[in-house]
């Protein structure tokens, strides 16, 4: 351990050296928190011992402590003696909270209860007026809570396992007796937690690729992390805030926050030393990711996993939709477990727990999982969409097969090999006009049999020809509001709007769950007996949403369960199957993800982005980045590219886009094929030279050498050198230039580096 | 429990759900630009958050950034000093903690740093070295006046090293003192604009009345900026139009855009910035960020608020923004303590190369790039003025007038039709004129054959319906006339008199939307309904409300009369207003008084008769005509305010109704 940790300050040390040290000015993209920083890699010791806490289970790597008086708990990690513990009561953090929240800090379960009106309190199991029992069983305790001042019972039982502990609350567990209900609960908040920026480490949190928060001073931020597994529940949550920008310029600002798509978080105590990773193992649906930095609430940065029981909601009072926010009656029912895996030395970063969650958690999930020889170029076509009128509105061809056809034929004359074609607006009326529920082609783009010879033609030239369509988010054009819209527990219909009246169709509406997935078993059944094999569903992977109609209640559970049911069919009838975006459990039967996630929410505490996602999935499935063409074309953004594995992909018409300024497709800038030809082949040469030694392969190592100049390592020796910065980089006999990338062999650069997993 | 439930209604929100638009993923705002006709787009990011510096250092409150050479000066209002950041070496450097108060305005030429500080009313000169070496006090010359505020918020300062200074409570305008401090005068104030409520309430008050009730004082300026040729910029609140000025050695506002009161900007502008190109960037509180060409075009407008979750590029409250040489932005959070650093993409940068060349006049020069930002946007109505401008150069007129018209730039456009007119007419001139001659040679004929009676054209018209349309011809004529056979029921019917309404609407629809690009009325937004209703409601409001003056005040018309000759009064209108239509299609820019002319000579007429039938139909006389017609007219305005009560009580009785039942409903089934 130590040998290898001299060899790193050797490493920097070398680097340093032969690139003449200097300070980043600013303003370098590279600086923000969409790219890693490097790591400082300094020791770090802990500052626990095990005074006064009782052993109650061990396994070969870890031994668990418990003090029975407050249900604080203490780890011991046997590999390399660190001990995981909460708080010590002699900080002066500690000091500096409230009777409640000290009580907090040692509870293996925090929980959140609504008041008869609404009102929400938080409670832990370590506070006084909670009754404590306990069992204790071969490799665990089952501790018995009872909060007495509200009425509310629970079981949390521990079981060490390897190099885990599992905690669990089952359902028939929980007993409430009084007038106070239970909201939410989180196991252990503050294990693992650290003041300020006490120790050299960070929470990691899977927002959007996934993202660090690293220790830091306390600032007041306005708000922590907190982020619903698999998006927001639409059926409950339609609490939106309101965005006043006091202009006369259309409030519609926001950009969407990438959603938590696998329900894991991590914390990093001195990189590559000790790390705890959580995992949500049951109940995933009805959780959430939550990290505090230090200055939210407390001077210590904590992060866990949260079970939500019970969820406020908008109970509307009058049309315009104004109301009152009450808490949810019936309870959610799922049993909460959550795995706390303890991971040692070079596991102990967030590409270790990328690597340890693949092979322990995914395997079943991602094996047998290959991707095509060569790299693919994904170019999602844009049949046709509906167009507004003087009076009325009326259906546009935006592109006709033919057109495909023919830049079909261009890519393949300028050497693009491997091409995903998708094609949108292939429905009668198009994009934002076809109905749902039916098979239809629109006529204007051709004739079916065109359609289908094109797929045909591509099977022996190599292209595939992927039908897309989206079920899920559509407008009020495709859809009958009475009957096919899902109803929210409000009883009211799932809509979104967009804060800008003047938008045409501003407002969408999400499809009943039950008959979306209806919809796209019986289309794809029909489409691949007309020969079609590839599909893509936009939004379909992405979004999770029950339907609470009043006394036929479907829940968020239930619609997980379906979905599934309904990927595991229609990818048994098909070739392959690409969605946008999507959540972990569509993972086993998709074979590609368009428009993954590059970058993190951009909040303030977060520090880095990093490439979990990537990590995870590559060499399994083809991942695309976004719409290059829409606004991901800079430069950072193509080497971005080539460091996350993503490939690249484009929206595109054959017609100009002011052809189609009338159609809800308005906020694509720039569409047109003809324009992005040779922008397409340029990119796509680029990330194939770059990527195609690795291609098929794993990412097993991620080093920062600098701000901006990153290595990537895959598991078959190759590695890839990419520079963000504005100088030369010399790495070895390697010479990288500026705003450019490198393929190296890892024999060559092992040394330098001090990296290599073979 | 009732109570309580209300008691917790009163804690309501608008239940509305916004969604955001997932349309590329490096910035956490959208950024809008303006396409043709002054609509807001969406477009590709302009500018990235690279990052967000002193999260690490505590500011307090601070009010002003500053950059000089590659150094960053933060005004650390609340903890009363300058910080000085190198941005090179990240190393900070403090200034004037001692001999500040509460600064809250920062200007650094190569000698001095000088601080505007409303605390201790003083402008404080330092050293580049921190050192102080004077305090600018309140001004002591008797032009300065005894009573006028000096708490110096906001300052620059120019070459000759005069001070321009923005005080708190000044409203004559920015105090302009000499290096020395002596006061030179007040420059460039705010003029009092008149509502038209001012106007009315002018014409009844007197004098002595005007000074004692009417509080009318310029707009105090908000923030000052000076670029590099020593034009000084202004921001001024609460202004629509011409929030931003530009002026001259004398305090003219020489920006016309704004001059025009036609910039697209906002209330709440606190800061402005300018780049050596001449480019203005200015911020809303809101922490939205404008960038504005040298004419005072709207670039980008991006950024955003903090509200729920703070993110980079979002800001609690925005204070101040600068600009660096090479094109990046620092904007200053007050409440946070956070300066957000934004770099331009690829996108913006080819757009700034573009307009560069653009504003230099090397319209050729730049048509390429031009090409490149549509290739990333082609909606940008700044992308397509631009190769408007390439290819009017280039003399190719029928693609200049195609991309002026994109842009919406009416002006560009028309001189480009006119090129392409003058094209036509040279090419086509002869066989015009020939066909002019040839038709005005056969219609000689023609009569000639008519008057020798060799050709006979007397056709009748069997149709009673027919003839009764083709009757509104006379009124041209004979308007007394008309008017008596109405009133006698020989002429007009019910049904013609729909079918002439028909027309009218028709006309008037096709006069809404049916005119050239250049004489357009700018009706983009409104919808076909929208016209016709206002034109069938105004009409129908118009008969109803004059029979019921009338049958009170010994009007002869009967309501059918009254329906039927204000259809034939539109008969002016009908006739003529198509040739005028056509003609817009004809005609340029420079000839547009020739529309307005006779649209307004139609309509007059079609008012003239207006008037007559109702002195006609009814057997009024003048006076009482005028009488009639006012009375109508203000029966109209009864009507539309009785509508409205009506309509809010109806929507307040439904409304109250839903919320019972959705309160019964919520109760049953929860309640169990």
């Amino acid at each position: 351990m130590l040998g290898s940790q001299n060899r790193l300050i050797s490493v920097i040390f070398i680097i340093f050296f032969i690139c003449s040290a200097f300070s980043q000015g600013v303003g370098n993209e590279f600086l923000s928190n969409r790219y890693t920083r490097p790591e400082k890699y300094i020791h770090v010791k802990s500052q626990f011992t095990l005074d006064g806490y009782t052993s109650i289970a061990k396994s070969k790597d870890i031994e668990l402590w418990a003090d029975l008086k407050t249900s604080s708990l203490r780890i011991i990690d046997k590999r390399n003696g660190y001990i995981w513990g909460d708080v010590l009561v002699t900080d002066d953090a500690y000091n500096e909270m409230n009777d409640t929240w000290k009580s907090i800090t040692k509870s293996i379960v925090l929980i959140e209860y609504f008041d008869e009106r609404g009102i929400s309190n938080v409670i832990g199991s370590a506070d006084v007026s909670a009754e404590k029992s306990y069992v204790k069983v071969e490799n665990g305790i089952d501790f018995r809570f009872s909060f007495k001042n509200i009425g509310i019972s629970l079981v949390v039982s521990l079981r060490v396992n390897e190099n885990k502990v599992v905690f669990q609350i089952k359902n028939k567990d929980i007993i409430e007796s009084g007038k106070y209900s239970l909201a939410s609960v989180i196991f252990v908040p503050f294990l693992g937690s650290t003041v300020a920026d006490r120790i050299d480490g960070y929470i990691f949190v899977p927002d959007g690729p996934g993202a660090l928060i690293r220790f830091s001073k306390p600032a007041h931020y306005l708000n922590w992390f907190e982020k619903r597994v698999y998006g927001k529940d639409y059926g409950i949550e339609n609490l939106a805030s309101v965005n006043d920008l006091r202009s006369r310029r259309p409030n519609d600002f926001l950009r969407e926050e990438p959603s938590v798509l696998t329900p894991i978080f991590g914390i990093v105590h001195g990189v590559r030393q000790n790390a705890i990773f959580g995992v949500v193992t049951s109940g995933k649906e009805y959780s959430a990711i939550i990290a505090y930095p230090s200055g939210i609430l407390s001077l210590y940065n904590w992060a866990s996993a949260k079970f939500i029981y019970r969820q406020k909601y908008l109970q509307p009072t009058s049309r315009s939709g104004a109301g009152i926010q009450v808490a949810q009656k019936e309870m959610n029912k799922f049993d909460a477990e959550l795995e706390i895996s303890f991971l040692t030395g070079k596991d102990a970063d967030y590409i270790g727990m990328a690597k340890y969650y693949r092979n322990n958690y995914l395997e079943d999930v991602l094996k047998g999982k290959v991707v095509d020889n060569d790299i693919p170029l994904a170019i999602l076509f844009i049949g046709s969409d509906i167009k507004k009128e003087i009076v009325g509105y009326r259906t546009i061809h935006i592109t006709t097969f033919k057109q495909i056809e023919e830049a079909i034929k261009d890519l393949k004359e300028l050497g693009v090999r491997n091409l995903k074609v998708i094609i949108h607006g292939w429905q009668k009326d198009g994009v934002h006009g076809n109905k749902v529920s039916k098979l239809s082609f629109e006529r204007s783009l051709g004739k079916i049999s065109d359609i289908i010879n094109l797929h045909k033609v591509g099977k022996k030239i190599g292209y595939d020809v992927y039908l897309m369509d989206n079920v899920t988010k559509v407008s009020e054009k495709q859809i009958n509001l009475k009957n096919e819209v899902g109803i929210n527990l409000s009883q009211s219909i799932i809509f979104e709007e967009r804060d800008n009246k003047e938008l045409w169709l501003y407002r969408s509406y999400y499809t009943n769950i039950k008959l979306a997935n209806q919809y796209v078993t019986e289309k794809i059944t029909k489409l691949t007996k007309m020969g079609f094999s590839n599909f893509a569903l936009y939004d379909f992977g992405s979004k999770l949403y029950g339907d609470l109609k009043y006394g036929q209640e479907f829940t968020r559970s239930e619609a997980l369960r379906l979905v599934k049911n309904t990927l595991a069919k229609i990818s048994a009838m098909s070739n392959s199957i690409y969605l946008t975006n999507s959540n972990d459990y569509t993972w086993k039967y998709i074979n590609g993800m368009l428009e993954i996630p590059m970058n993190c929410s951009q909040y303030l505490f977060e520090t880095d982005t990093v490439p979990f996602l990537q990590i995870v999935l590559s060499g399994s499935m083809d991942y695309f980045a976004p719409f290059i063409n829409n606004s991901f074309f800079s430069r950072n953004d193509v080497l971005k590219m080539i460091e996350y594995g993503a490939l690249p992909s484009f929206i595109l018409t054959a017609v100009d886009n002011y052809v189609i300024k009338d159609t809800p497709l308005w906020d694509y800038a720039s569409t047109k094929f003809d324009d992005w030809k040779m922008k397409m082949v340029a990119v796509y040469n680029e990330v194939r030279s770059a990527l195609k030694d690795v291609r098929g392969m794993r990412i097993v190592d991620r080093i920062v050498l600098e701000p901006g100049f990153v290595v990537v390592v895959y598991n078959n020796g190759y590695s890839i050198l990419v520079n963000y910065t504005s100088k030369t980089y010399k790495l070895g006999h390697y010479k990288i230039k500026p705003q450019s990338w490198s393929v190296a062999s890892l024999r060559d650069i092992s040394g330098i580096i001090g990296v290599g997993e073979k | 429990m009732i109570r309580n439930f209300s008691l917790i209604l009163m804690l309501a929100i608008v239940y509305n759900l916004f969604f955001s638009l997932v349309l590329g993923v490096d910035s956490t705002f959208l950024t809008y630009t303006l396409s043709g006709n002054n609509n807001w787009k969406i477009t590709q990011d302009a500018y990235l958050v690279s990052e967000v510096l002193f999260k690490d250092f505590d500011l307090y409150y601070p009010e002003d950034l500053f950059i000089k050479g590659s150094k960053l000066y933060v005004v650390d209002s609340g903890n009363a000093r300058i910080i000085v950041f190198d941005m090179n070496t990240r190393e900070i450097r403090i200034v004037g903690d001692m001999s500040l108060w509460q600064p809250t305005g920062i200007f650094v030429t190569d000698e001095y740093i000088y601080v505007a500080d409303p605390g201790s009313s003083e402008v404080v000169v330092f050293t580049h070295d921190g050192e102080e070496i004077r305090r600018i006090g309140r001004p002591t010359n008797p032009l300065f006046g005894e009573t006028a505020n000096y708490k110096p918020r906001k300052l620059v300062v120019d070459k000759r090293g005069n001070l321009y200074i923005v005080s708190e409570g000044t409203f004559e305008g920015i105090i302009q003192l000499d290096k020395d401090g002596q006061f030179l005068g007040y420059f460039g104030s705010n003029t009092v604009s008149l509502t038209f409520l001012d106007k009315f309430i002018d014409l009844f008050y007197t004098k002595e009345q005007k000074a004692k009730l009417l509080n009318r004082i310029p707009k105090p300026y908000t923030n000052i900026e000076i670029d590099n040729k020593g034009l000084i910029y202004t921001i001024t609140q609460k202004e629509n139009g011409n929030a931003i000025k530009r002026h001259n050695t004398i305090g003219i506002n020489v920006l016309s855009a704004s001059r025009e009161k036609r910039m697209t900007d906002e209330e709440n502008f606190v800061d402005i910035s300018v780049d050596q190109h001449g480019r203005m960037y200015a911020l809303t509180e809101t922490g939205l960020i404008y960038e504005y060409d040298q004419e005072g075009n709207l670039i980008f407008s991006f950024g955003g608020r903090a509200i729920a979750t703070e993110r980079s590029g979002l800001f609690s409250v925005a204070v101040a923004i600068e600009i660096d040489d090479e094109g990046r932005l620092y904007v200053l959070d007050k409440e946070r303590g956070l300066v957000h650093v934004f770099v331009p993409t690829d996108y913006a940068n080819i757009l700034h190369k573009a307009l560069n060349l653009y504003e230099q006049g090397k319209y050729l020069e730049s048509k390429d790039l031009w090409k490149t930002v549509m290739t990333y946007d082609g909606y940008s109505k700044i992308a397509h003025h631009g190769l408007g401008k390439a290819y009017f150069q280039e003399a190719n007129y029928g693609k200049a007038a195609f991309h002026f018209k994109e842009a919406f730039s009416k002006r560009d456009y028309s001189d480009a039709f006119w090129e392409l007119r003058n094209m036509f007419l040279q090419k086509y001139m002869g066989t015009i004129l020939s066909s002019i001659l040839l038709i005005i040679a056969g219609l000689g004929v023609f009569n000639w054959l008519v008057k020798s009676g060799r050709v006979n054209v007397n056709l009748r018209i069997e149709s009673k319906l027919l003839s009764d349309i083709i009757f509104m011809i006379n009124i041209l004529k004979h308007p007394l006339d008309t008017f008596y056979y109405i009133q006698k029921k020989k002429h007009g019917s019910l049904l013609s008199a729909s079918v002439i309404y028909l027309l009218f609407l028709l006309i008037v629809l096709i006069d809404y939307f049916g005119r050239s690009f250049i004489f357009n009325l700018n009706t983009q937004q409104r919808s076909i309904g929208f016209v016709i209703l206002t034109v069938t409601a105004s009409v129908g409001l118009w008969i109803v409300s004059n029979w019921l003056v009338s049958s009170i005040s010994d009007g002869k018309g009967t309501l059918r009369d009254i329906y039927i000759f204000t259809a034939y009064s539109f008969t002016p209108y009908i006739l003529f207003q198509p040739f005028v239509i056509l003609s817009t299609y004809i005609l340029t820019y420079n000839e547009m008084f020739l529309v307005d002319f006779s649209s307004l000579i139609i309509i007059t007429w079609s008012a003239v008769l207006l008037f007559t039938g109702v002195k006609e139909i009814h057997d009024y006389n003048i006076r009482n005509t005028i009488k009639s017609i006012l009375l109508t007219l203000g029966w109209i305005f009864v009507m539309i305010l009785i509508y409205s009560i009506v309509y809010m009580l109806w929507d307040q009785l439904v409304e109250t109704m839903f919320s019972i039942v959705q309160e019964v409903l919520y109760r049953v089934r929860f309640s169990k």
